[in-house]
C-alpha cells in the first residue's frame, strides 16, 4: 500500500463521515428548483431528485398546479413553499416527510370573510353574493361590503356575484379563519341588467333580503323631470309606493303618511326628504350608491316610524382614480368631485347642486303673473351638499364622515287687483276695486352629519359605531286677503289672514350596530341607539300681518330622549327561513315615558323550486309625529314628538309575498298586506289657534290594505316592470274631524298601475319610458260656504261636507328618457346626454284646487263667488341634461350601483 | 492484499470522478464489499455502524471456506450485509441468511457455477469463454458479464438486471432480461418479465426505494421482497392507493410506517423480528 492510497482511503473515510453525520439532520440544503407555474406532481419528483425522502399519494396531487418561486431553500422551506395554497399539508414521518391531503383541514370549521369592493373605484358594494358553488348556499354582503361564510377547511371554490359585475371565482385553500377581500370588476360588455327590484341575492341570501333596492343605473336612464336624475321617481314605480301628483306630497308606500316613512341616510334617520314640496329628492344621484326599500319585513334594526324604510347609502369616492363630473340639467348645475387622499386608504367625495333656474323662474313667473293682470313673482332657490371622506382605520376598520346639506327657499307673492263698476238707479256710478294679495314663504334645510367607525372584530363579528347628527328647520308663512274698496267713498272691506308654522328639529344621537355569525346558518344582529331630540313646533295664525308676528320663544322647547335596543336572530329550519326580531324603544320626556316593543317575525321558504313565498309581521312604533297641513295647498310639515297628551303611533303589518321565477330572467310577484295604525295624530278642523294648536290634536286609527302585483323583466334589450295595486287607504279620527266618521286618506291611490320600460338603444344607450296612473286624490272640497256666526275669522266659512270626500281626477302620466354616454377609448373623458319628455301627453294633473273669490256685480251690488282654480305644477317638458366626467376610465353606469 | 487495493481503486476513482453524490454512494458501495465477519458485532444504530464499517475498510476483508465435499460454501449469518469475492474476480453481496455455493475444485475452470439461497447481487467479472451461471430450486441465471440482483426462494426466482443482459431458466425455457428489467420465474412455469427503473429490488443492499404511481401492494411486495417484511391485513379487508416515493435508508419498517400513514393505515408489529407486521384501515378516499 502506498502513502498515497492509505491518503485517499482516510480523506474517503472522513467524508464519509461528515456525509453521514450531515444525513442524520434534516437536509438542511439549500437548493434550487425550477421556477414557474408548474404540476405540483413534477415539482415533489424534482425534490426527491435533490435527494429529498418523501412520499405522496399521486391521486391527491393530481391536477394541482403551484407556483414554484426563485431562490434556494431547503427541502422543508420548499414544500413549505409549495403546498400552501393547496389543499395539501406536509409532515415528517418516519423514512422522510409524507405530503397529503389535510384531511384533518376538512373536518374542521372555519370561517371566511371580508369586504367585497369595485376594483376600480374601491367602492364597497352593498349586497353582492358570496357562494359556495359545490355547496349550494352563500351569504351576501352587509351595508358595509363585509360578509362572513362559515366554511369548512381545505380546498375551496367560492364564486362571488353581484349585478353588473363580473363574478370571481376564488379557489383557495382554507387553513384557518381566513380574510378574504375581494374586488370585483365592472362589467362593461354586458349591462343590460335590471336592477331594480330584482331578486339579486342568490341562494339563502334572498329570503332575508326583503327590500327592494333602487338602482342607480335604472335611476339614470330613467331621467326625471327637466333632466334631474332623481331615485324617488323610480321608486314611485314601485308598487305600493305613490305620492301626489309630479311627486308633491313627498312618498307614500303602502297607505302610510309622508312623515311615516323612515328614510335614513347613511343610518341616520333624515327630516325631510324632499326638494320643492317633492318634485325632487334631496338626493342627488351622484351621491347616492344605492337605495333599499323596505314596506314589509323590516329587520329589527329599523324603528323609529310605521311605515316604510328608505335605507339611503351614499357612495364613498374612488379609492384610486381622481374624478371630477360637471354637468347641468334644465333646472340645476351639479358638480361632483372625488379620489383618493391616499391611494388605496382615503378618499372623498363632494357632490353639490344648486338650483339655477331660480333667476329663471323668477322672470318667466313675472311674466306669466304679468298676462294673467296680477303681480309678483316666485322666487325659488334650492341647494344642497353631500361630502363623504373615508378612511382605513388599521387592517380591519374604516372610519367614514358624511355630511349632507340642503336648504330650499321659496318665495311667492302675487298682488291682483279687478275694477268694477255699476251704475245704481240714480245714475251714480260706482266704482270698484278688488285688491288681492297672496303671499307664500317656505324655508325649508335640513343637514345631516355621520362619523362612523366599522370594525370587523373577528371573523364572525362586524360592528359599526355612529354619531349623528340629523336636523330640519323649517318655516313657512303666508298671508292673504281679499278685499273690495269702493272709490269715491273710500269704502273698505276685507279680510287678512295670514299662519306661520314653525319647526325646528334637532336630534343627536350615539348608536352601535352589531353582527354575528353563531354558525353557518344563525345569524345575529343586534345594537342600541340613542339620540336626544329637540323639537320646538310653532304654529301661529292670525287676522294681522305677518311682520307683527313674533319669533317664537325657547320656553316650548322639548327635549325628549329615545333608547332603542334591538336583536334579531336569522336562522333557518329545514325549509324554513325565518328571522325574529324584537326591538323595545324608551321615549322619555319632561312629563312622560313610553315603552314600546316592537316585535318582527319574518317566515319564507321555497314553495317549489321556482316559487318562493313569504310571511311577515311588522309592529312598529314611532314617537315622532308629523303634522300635515294642506291650508295653503303646499305642505308645511310640523314635526311634533310625543308628550304627555300625544302617545307614539303604533302599526302592526302582516304582509304575505309570492314569487314566481319561470325563468331566470322573468319574475312574478304578488303581495297581500294589511296594516293599522293606532295613535295618528292630526289638526282638529277648523282653524288653528295660535295658542291652542297643540292642544287641540285630533288623535285616531287608520287602515290600509292592499294587493300588489308585478312582472318583471330583468335581462335583454327590453326590460322593466309593469305593476297593479288595488289598495285601500283610511282614517277614523275622534269627534273634531268628520265627525268621527271613516273617511279616505287623502293618499288613497284604489288602482294604480305602473310601467317601466327600458330598451337598449346601444351598448351605452337606453331609452326608457314609464307611465303611471293613479286613482285621484281624495280632497275635501268645500262646495257651500256658510257666513260666520261669530265675530273671528273670516266672514264665510267653508263648509266641508266629507273629509276627503272628493275625489280628483286620476293621475297619470308618460315620461320618456334617452340616455347615453359617449367616450373613446383613449381619452378619459366621458359625455353622458340625456334627452327627454316629461309628461309627454300634457296631462295635467291637479295638485291641490284653490279657491280665490272672483267679483262681479248682481243685483246692484258687487258680490264675490269662490271660484275654483285646479292647480297643477307640470305640464308637457322637454329635460336635457348633460354631463362631463374627466379621469374616470370610460364606464358606464349600467347595471353599476 | 490485492483485494483491498481494488476496492480502494474503485473507490478512489469514484472519488475523483463525482465526489459530492457519490460519497453516499461509495459508502454504500462500501458496505455492499464489505466482508463484516464474526469480528463486527450488529449495531442498530446506523451512525456507529457505518462508522465501524468505515474503519473495518482498512482491515483485511476475508472470506471463510468451508469446505465440505469439494463445494465452497458462503454463507452471511451477519444480520448484515457481506461482500465476498469469487476466485474469478466476481464479487458477490449477500444479504444476510443467504447461501452460496460453488465448487472449490470446478469453478473457474470451464464454467462458473453457482447455487444460491437466499438473495444476493452479482457483480460478474466478464469472461465470455467461462459463463456464469446461478442456480436455484426453481431455475437458473446465465450471464457473461453483467451485474444483477437474484433472490432466490424455494418456490421463486427473481433476477433484476441494472447492468447488462442475462438469460432467465426455467421449466426448459429461457427469457432475456436486460438492464433495468426483472424477471420473476415462479416454481410451476410460470416466467413474467417487467420494466424496473428505479431497480427496487437492489434496495436491501442500496437503501434505493423509488415508487412512481406505484399500488401499496406492490410496495408491501417490495419491502418483502428486499427485507422479508411480512404484512397482513386485519380482517381481511385490503386497501390499494398509488404510492410516489424517494427513499434511500435501510429501515424498512419507517417506510412502511410512511407510507401507510399516508392514507391512514396503520401498521402494528406482531413478533418480536421486527418483520412482521398487522395492517388495519380503511380505504378512505
Amino acid at each position: 500500500m502506498t502513502w498515497s492510497r492509505l491518503l485517499c482511503t482516510l480523506l474517503l473515510v472522513a467524508g464519509s463521515l461528515v456525509s453521514l453525520l450531515a444525513q442524520a439532520d434534516t437536509l438542511p440544503d439549500n437548493f434550487t428548483l425550477t421556477p414557474g407555474e408548474r404540476p405540483l406532481e413534477e415539482v415533489l419528483l424534482e425534490l426527491t431528485v435533490a435527494g429529498t425522502q418523501l412520499s405522496f399519494r399521486p391521486d391527491q396531487v393530481a391536477g394541482v398546479t403551484v407556483n414554484v418561486p426563485r431562490g434556494q431553500r431547503t427541502a422543508e422551506a420548499w414544500l413549505e413553499a409549495v403546498l400552501g395554497g393547496t389543499g395539501l399539508t406536509y409532515r415528517r414521518g418516519a423514512a422522510g416527510y409524507l405530503v397529503f391531503s389535510d384531511t384533518a383541514l376538512t373536518e374542521r370549521s372555519f370561517t371566511l370573510f371580508g369586504m367585497v369592493s369595485d376594483r376600480e373605484t374601491g367602492e364597497r358594494l352593498i349586497g353582492a353574493t358570496v357562494q359556495l358553488p359545490a355547496e349550494a348556499r352563500g351569504t351576501y354582503t352587509n351595508e358595509y361590503g363585509f360578509y362572513t361564510l362559515p366554511v369548512t377547511g381545505g380546498r375551496l371554490y367560492a364564486r362571488v356575484t353581484y349585478v353588473g359585475y363580473l363574478p370571481q371565482d376564488v379557489d383557495l385553500l382554507v387553513r384557518g379563519d381566513t380574510l378574504l377581500d375581494l374586488a370585483l370588476q365592472p362589467n362593461r360588455e354586458l349591462p343590460q341588467v335590471l336592477v331594480t327590484s330584482s331578486p339579486e341575492a342568490e341562494g339563502e341570501a334572498r329570503y332575508f333580503e326583503t327590500g327592494t333596492r333602487i338602482g342607480r343605473s335604472e335611476v339614470t336612464q330613467l331621467g326625471g323631470a327637466a333632466g334631474e336624475d332623481d331615485p324617488l321617481q323610480l321608486a314611485r314605480l314601485l308598487p305600493g309606493v305613490t305620492s301626489g301628483a309630479d311627486g308633491i306630497g313627498g312618498i307614500l308606500i303602502r297607505g302610510s303618511e309622508a312623515g311615516h316613512n323612515l328614510i335614513l341616510l347613511d343610518g341616520v334617520p333624515v327630516y325631510g326628504l324632499s326638494h320643492a314640496g317633492g318634485l325632487l329628492s334631496i338626493f342627488s344621484n351622484q351621491a347616492i350608491r344605492r337605495i333599499d326599500l323596505y314596506k314589509d319585513a323590516l329587520p329589527a334594526r329599523f324603528g323609529g316610524r310605521i311605515g316604510g324604510v328608505m335605507d339611503v347609502h351614499t357612495r364613498d369616492g374612488n379609492l384610486y382614480n381622481n374624478e371630477l363630473t360637471v354637468g347641468s340639467s334644465l333646472l340645476s348645475g351639479q358638480l361632483a368631485a372625488e379620489g383618493p387622499i391616499r391611494v388605496g386608504e382615503s378618499s372623498f367625495l363632494v357632490t353639490g347642486r344648486y338650483f339655477w333656474a331660480s333667476r329663471l323662474l323668477e322672470r318667466f313667473s313675472e311674466a306669466y303673473k304679468q298676462d294673467r293682470g296680477r303681480r309678483g313673482s316666485t322666487d325659488y332657490d334650492v341647494y344642497d351638499l353631500n361630502l363623504k371622506l373615508n378612511q382605513k382605520a388599521g387592517k380591519r376598520g374604516r372610519v367614514y364622515l358624511s355630511l349632507y346639506t340642503g336648504l330650499d327657499n321659496y318665495q311667492n307673492d302675487s298682488w291682483q287687483s279687478q275694477s268694477l263698476s255699476h251704475t245704481n238707479e240714480a245714475g251714480t256710478e260706482f266704482r270698484y276695486t278688488t285688491p288681492t294679495y297672496r303671499s307664500e314663504r317656505a324655508r325649508w334645510g335640513n343637514t345631516v352629519g355621520a362619523l362612523r367607525y366599522n370594525h370587523v372584530f373577528s371573523d364572525r363579528t362586524f360592528g359599526n359605531f355612529r354619531v349623528s347628527y340629523s336636523d330640519l328647520q323649517t318655516r313657512s308663512a303666508f298671508e292673504r286677503y281679499d278685499s273690495i274698496l269702493e272709490q269715491s267713498n273710500r269704502i273698505y272691506e276685507g279680510q287678512l289672514f295670514s299662519g306661520m308654522y314653525f319647526s325646528e328639529i334637532r336630534q343627536l344621537g350615539i348608536a352601535f350596530d352589531g353582527q354575528h355569525r353563531v354558525t353557518s346558518s344563525t345569524d345575529l344582529r343586534f345594537g342600541a341607539q340613542g339620540s336626544v331630540h329637540h323639537f320646538l313646533p310653532q304654529l301661529m295664525t292670525s287676522e294681522s300681518s305677518l311682520s307683527t308676528y313674533e319669533r317664537p320663544g325657547n320656553e316650548a322647547i322639548q327635549r325628549p330622549v329615545e333608547v332603542t335596543p334591538y336583536l334579531s336572530v336569522s336562522s333557518k329550519w329545514r325549509n324554513l327561513y325565518y328571522r325574529l326580531g324584537i326591538r323595545a324603544s324608551l321615549w322619555q320626556t319632561a312629563d312622560a315615558h313610553y315603552f314600546n316593543l316592537s316585535p318582527r317575525l319574518l317566515l319564507a321558504g321555497p314553495l317549489s323550486p321556482q316559487v318562493d313565498w313569504q310571511l311577515s309581521y311588522d309592529r312598529t312604533v314611532q314617537s315622532v309625529h308629523l303634522l300635515n297641513s294642506f291650508v295653503i295647498g303646499l305642505p308645511s310639515d310640523l314635526w311634533i314628538p310625543s308628550t304627555e297628551q300625544i302617545a307614539p303611533a303604533t302599526s302592526p303589518q302582516v304582509s304575505g309575498k309570492l314569487t314566481w321565477r319561470p325563468q331566470p330572467d322573468w319574475n312574478l310577484t304578488g303581495s297581500l298586506y294589511h296594516k293599522r295604525m293606532k295613535g295618528l295624530v292630526a289638526y282638529a278642523e277648523g282653524r288653528q289657534n295660535s295658542e291652542t294648536w297643540i292642544d287641540d290634536l285630533s288623535t285616531g286609527t287608520g287602515r290600509a290594505y292592499g294587493l300588489e302585483t308585478s312582472v318583471q323583466r330583468s335581462r335583454g334589450r327590453l326590460r322593466g316592470w309593469l305593476t297593479y295595486t288595488l289598495a285601500r287607504s283610511d282614517r277614523t279620527f275622534d269627534r273634531r274631524i268628520n265627525q268621527g266618521m271613516t273617511f279616505p286618506f287623502r293618499y288613497d291611490r284604489r288602482h294604480a298601475v305602473n310601467l317601466l320600460l327600458i330598451y337598449q338603444l346601444g351598448e351605452r344607450t337606453t331609452l326608457t319610458g314609464s307611465w303611471r296612473y293613479e286613482s285621484g286624490l281624495a280632497y275635501s272640497v268645500s262646495v257651500a260656504t256658510r257666513s260666520n256666526p261669530t265675530s273671528e275669522g273670516p266672514e264665510n266659512i267653508p263648509v266641508v261636507l266629507e273629509r276627503n270626500g272628493f275625489r280628483m281626477p286620476p293621475n297619470h302620466r308618460f315620461d320618456l328618457n334617452l340616455h347615453t354616454e359617449l367616450s373613446t377609448s383613449e381619452s378619459n373623458i366621458t359625455h353622458a346626454i340625456d334627452l327627454g319628455i316629461y309628461n309627454v301627453y300634457n296631462r295635467h294633473n291637479p295638485v291641490y284646487y284653490e279657491t280665490r273669490p272672483v267679483y262681479s256685480v248682481e243685483d246692484d251690488a258687487p258680490v264675490s263667488r269662490e271660484q275654483f282654480y285646479r292647480i297643477y305644477i307640470a305640464p308637457i317638458l322637454p329635460s336635457l341634461s348633460y354631463h362631463l366626467t374627466f379621469g374616470a376610465p370610460a364606464r358606464p353606469t349600467f347595471g353599476r350601483q | 492484499m490485492s483485494l483491498e487495493q481494488n476496492d480502494i481503486d474503485q473507490l478512489v476513482k469514484n472519488y475523483r470522478e463525482d465526489f459530492t453524490p457519490d460519497v453516499e454512494q461509495g459508502l454504500r458501495a462500501l458496505h455492499g464489499r464489505l466482508t463484516p465477519v464474526r469480528r463486527l458485532r450488529p449495531r442498530n444504530n446506523g451512525r456507529l455502524y457505518a462508522i465501524a464499517a468505515a474503519v473495518l475498510l482498512l482491515l483485511t476483508a476475508g472470506y471463510f471456506v468451508f469446505a465440505d465435499r469439494g463445494l465452497t460454501e458462503l454463507r452471511n449469518d451477519t444480520g448484515q450485509l457481506a461482500t465476498y469475492e469469487l476466485p474469478d474476480g466476481s464479487s458477490v453481496v449477500l444479504q444476510s441468511g443467504s447461501v452460496l455455493h460453488y465448487s472449490a475444485s470446478d469453478f473457474n475452470t470451464a464454467e462458473r457455477r453457482l447455487t444460491l439461497d437466499g438473495q444476493g447481487f452479482f457483480e460478474v467479472a466478464p469472461d465470455a469463454d467461462r459463463p456464469f451461471t446461478v442456480s436455484s430450486a426453481v431455475g437458473s441465471v446465465r450471464v457473461t458479464g453483467t451485474a444483477f440482483n437474484l433472490r432466490a426462494r424455494s418456490s421463486e426466482l427473481e433476477v433484476e438486471v441494472s447492468e447488462g443482459t442475462v438469460l432467465l431458466q426455467h421449466a426448459g425455457r429461457e427469457m432475456q432480461v436486460k438492464a433495468r428489467e426483472a424477471a420473476l420465474a415462479v416454481d410451476g412455469g410460470s416466467m413474467e418479465r417487467e420494466e424496473a427503473p428505479n431497480l427496487n429490488h437492489h434496495a436491501w443492499r442500496t437503501g434505493e426505494l423509488r415508487f412512481d404511481h406505484t399500488p401499496f401492494e406492490q410496495v408491501l411486495v417490495y419491502l418483502n421482497d428486499n427485507w422479508g417484511i411480512v404484512c397482513t391485513w386485519k380482517d381481511d379487508t385490503t386497501c390499494s392507493f398509488p404510492v410516489t416515493s424517494s427513499y434511500h435508508t435501510s429501515d424498512a419498517r419507517s417506510v412502511l410506517e410512511d407510507i401507510a400513514e399516508l392514507n391512514g393505515v396503520k401498521v402494528r408489529s406482531t413478533g418480536t423480528d421486527g418483520k412482521h407486521f398487522e395492517l388495519t384501515g380503511t380505504c378512505s378516499k
